[in-house]
């Protein structure tokens, strides 16, 4: 700022080569009219409470970050969390003890019941609000398959997370009969702001993200001033995918996130097969597939990858999209999840499927429950 | 499109830029006003604006017939019958037509009432109405004369900067600025212009949008089992917060536009959490509101002239109708209602002798008073907040009645306890405090010093709000940033 006041004024002046050759000097120049020292104490009055609001707000960012700023901080963020490193997900849970903690209110009711030798059949789901929240699919599944356990934890996770979860409850005894993971398009979006590489466990165990930062100078600066660093990750330059476009997601996923998607689901295939546990997965569409009749490019995108790995692929597009076009709209709650209609379809598939391929011994007639 | 939005960064710059360009010359300076003001609100809904239209040349045609009319109380009623029409149309039919559908027991309609899932209510219709049913009652009181220029009656109605959140302006300041030859054709006070801009924008990205990020869940979940314990009291303290900071960031983004073009409009807000009474927190809350209630309902309905029924009569109608007017729920209407009683309590309590003496106290004691008339007033009000927060009756109850029933061990272990908001808040606080007095010393700052020292301190103010901006952006909250509250009305 000041260096271009004085260009200002030289040049302004027809003396910008005369103080670059040092015929005139800096002070000479500055002090040598009182219009041009006016000019000057109102450049640096404002530079100088620029800087030091500038500094407030580094002073503020280093002292007391924001939660979303947090997890961006490494070991020197304050989170707490019950995460360690892991090769495959990124994270993993340090022990069973901390998962247990950080799940205590779904878990607390349902150890006694993964501890019961006698009980009955256990499905384990894990996926998004499309699961969790209250009636949704897990909510349906529960109230409806009444011969089976059904299994989930009630809260949203990263997709890495809830692979980690599978393979803690299963180190641990869960013994399912089934794992059901379900994923929608969204659950792939995290992996275009941060991928696996990206994770990291603090050593508080909170799970923490490397931002993406280049090296050289700018690196330098974002080491070392939060107010850069905050600049740099409002600009979603820290992202590993910076200019990605959300809303291609439901037509299919680009290279970088499908080398990460293979990367946790072969890790999950190794760690499933080698506890004897079959897994579905689901692949739910979005109201964008269902409504506006989008190319459903995502499921025939995964459904392969899938495959390739040994897990059994339900994808229950084709009832909803054979919902007649003027009912169609019932299937969706005004937030886009599915209504109470939307689940009892997609689990008449889910269930037709399972029993197509021997995994359940019969499928649900059209008047109720299978029960 | 709203006031942080990139899309709204832009079309402002350019209006300005434009309008520097053909300020001088008065028919082009309003045409681009108008035009600015049309984009701005068609790019929230194109669809919606024939309606804002509509309004123009109903309020505009009434008011020039008011002038000729020989019934004019009966062109009055049609004009407000129109304005208030269409605004309860759009507002309230799905409230009426569900609460009719429960009460009568109607069942089948539920697709039909699903349909209410994507009504869309005009941005902004409860604050044009409003401006323009007291434009036609100032003309029918021949307190303002009518505009005879549509276009320039319109841009009155719908000039972008106080078109959607008020605030909701009088003829007399802004209309008469319209006249032929009356237009600013420059602005005013740039340096207290950028300061608005400034603080508004800092309010609502850091401080408001922060706080909606950390209240919003515990609100939206009241009823899970994962807010079982937690104490709702710093969450409706927060929210208390969260509407003001972002209101008045809203007003102050309007103010501060309003100022770039040449206008100058009234405050909505004077410190209201300061109030002492509910009577007081009305006169400092939503000040143009708070008035418009006051000389377009309240007095008309006979004010205070009547006896202790007929006056708090009056009051409880003024009331109900003013929450009724920020939503179509009956949350509201209980809102608007529990105000009523309040103010009620209020003008019962001032008929005391004690009250006086209380009133009267200096010193310590006399603070004391203050402080514990602060801390009643401030606590009714976020009382009452809780039925503004939820759509649920229910919810509201169990909100307030997580004031008392709580975990004592999860008490200050939530996001409500966050240090880095509260000391945000602080920080702010106390830079706005710093301001305040600098300002107000400002005569005598000039006085004291030589031209040097006072272009170094006009440098600095120039620095502070540039940096203020800079950090608004910085600061606030990453993803998608909540809407101002006030759109919704």
């Amino acid at each position: 700022m000041l260096p271009f006041c004085l260009d200002f004024y030289a040049a302004r002046e027809g003396s910008a080569v005369a103080l670059m050759s040092g015929r005139i000097s800096w002070k000479r120049l500055l002090i040598s009219s009182g219009r041009r020292r006016v000019h000057f104490a109102f450049a640096v009055g404002l530079v100088g409470l620029f800087t030091l609001v500038l500094a407030s707000g580094e002073t503020y960012l280093r002292f007391f970050p924001p939660r979303d700023f947090q997890p961006y901080l490494g070991n020197a963020s304050p989170l707490e969390g019950p995460f360690k490193a892991d090769p495959n997900f990124g994270v993993q849970y340090r022990s069973y003890e901390e998962f247990f903690r950080d799940n205590d209110y779904r878990m607390g009711h349902y150890e006694p019941l993964i501890e019961d030798e006698s009980r009955a059949p256990l499905w384990a789901f894990f996926g998004s609000s499309f699961v969790h929240m209250g009636g949704m699919l897990g909510d349906t599944t529960r109230r409806t398959i009444t011969d089976r356990l059904v299994f989930y934890l009630g809260r949203n996770e990263m997709l890495p997370v809830r692979l980690a979860q599978v393979k803690v409850l299963l180190e641990n005894g869960i013994r399912p009969e089934r794992v059901l993971i379900v994923l929608i398009p969204l659950d792939f979006l995290p992996f275009t702001e941060h991928a696996v590489d990206q994770y990291f466990a603090n050593d508080k165990g909170a799970l923490t993200y490397r931002p993406k930062q280049p090296a050289g100078w700018l690196g330098s600066i974002l080491d070392h001033s939060r107010l850069a660093l905050i600049a740099w990750t409002r600009g979603n330059r820290h992202h590993a995918i910076p200019s990605f476009n959300r809303s291609t997601l439901g037509s299919g996923l680009i290279e970088p996130v499908l080398v990460d998607v293979k990367r946790i689901f072969g890790a999950l295939a190794d760690l499933t097969k080698s506890h004897g546990v079959p897994v579905t997965v689901i692949l739910l569409p979005n109201y964008e597939h269902i409504i506006k009749k989008d190319r459903r490019g995502f499921q025939a995108q995964l459904t392969p990858i899938f495959e390739g790995f040994g897990f059994d692929v339900c994808d229950p597009s084709d009832v909803l999209l054979a919902v007649p076009d003027d009912r169609k709209k019932e299937l969706f709650l005004p937030d886009k999840h599915f209504t109470p209609f939307g689940n009892e379809l997609l689990l008449r598939r889910l269930i037709q499927h399972l029993y197509s391929i021997g995994a359940y011994p019969k499928t649900l007639d059209a008047e109720g429950p299978a029960s | 499109m709203s006031f942080e939005n990139s899309g709204f960064i832009l079309l402002m710059l350019a209006t300005y830029g434009l309008w520097l360009l053909v300020r001088h010359r008065e028919p082009q300076a309003v045409a681009l006003l108008v035009v600015a003001s049309l984009i701005f609100y068609g790019t929230n809904h194109w669809k919606l604006l024939p309606i804002l239209t509509a309004y123009c040349v109903i309020d505009w045609g009434i008011a020039l017939w008011l002038m000729v009319s020989r019934k004019p109380r009966g062109v009055l009623a049609l004009g407000v019958a129109f304005n208030l029409f269409v605004l309860c149309f759009y507002k309230y039919t799905p409230l009426v037509v569900q609460t009719l559908m429960n009460s009568l027991g109607v069942h089948g309609l539920e697709n039909y009432a699903r349909g209410f899932d994507h009504w869309a209510i005009p941005y902004g219709i409860s604050f044009y109405a409003f401006t323009g049913i007291a434009y036609m009652v100032d003309v029918y009181r021949k307190t303002t004369p009518p505009e005879r220029s549509f276009v320039r009656y319109s841009l009155s109605a719908i000039f972008f900067p106080h078109l959607v959140a008020g605030p909701i302006l009088r003829a007399s300041e802004f209309l008469v600025y319209m006249h032929s030859g009356q237009m600013p054709q420059r602005g005013q006070a740039i340096l207290e212009a950028f300061w608005l801009l400034a603080r508004g924008y800092f309010k609502k990205m850091v401080i408001a949008n922060r706080l909606a990020t950390a209240i919003d869940p515990f609100f939206a979940n009241i009823t899970d089992p994962v807010t079982d314990g937690v104490w709702a009291l710093p969450y409706v303290w927060l929210y208390a917060l969260q509407i003001y900071f972002d209101f008045s960031a809203y007003t102050d983004i309007a103010r501060g536009l309003g100022l770039l073009f040449g206008y100058r409009w009234p405050d909505n807000f004077n410190l209201p959490y300061l109030a002492t009474s509910i009577a007081d927190f009305w006169r400092r809350w939503h000040i143009t509101l708070s008035r418009f209630l006051r000389d377009y309902l309240y007095i008309p309905l006979g004010g205070n002239r009547g006896g202790w029924l007929r006056t708090n009569f009056n009051l409880m109608i003024t009331m109900l109708l003013g929450g009724l007017w920020h939503g179509a729920s009956w949350s509201f209407l209980l809102w608007g209602g529990l105000h009523g009683l309040f103010l009620i309590m209020h003008k019962t309590w001032c008929a005391f002798a004690l009250r006086d003496r209380l009133a009267a106290l200096t010193g310590f004691k006399g603070a004391l008073w203050k402080g514990f008339c602060i801390a009643l007033t401030f606590h009714c009000v976020c009382l009452a907040w809780c039925f503004f927060r939820m759509t649920e009756f229910n919810q509201s109850l169990l909100c307030v009645r997580k004031w008392f029933v709580f975990d004592s061990s999860k008490m200050w272990n939530h996001a409500a306890t966050d240090l880095s908001l509260w000391v945000a808040m602080v920080g702010y606080g106390s830079l706005v405090l710093m301001v305040a007095l600098l300002n107000r010393q400002q005569d005598a700052i000039r006085e004291r010093i030589d031209s040097l020292r006072y272009q170094f301190l006009h440098g600095a103010q120039w620095g502070l709000r540039a940096a203020m901006l800079l950090l608004a952006v910085l600061l606030s909250p990453g993803g998608q940033a909540p809407a101002f509250i006030y759109f919704q009305f």
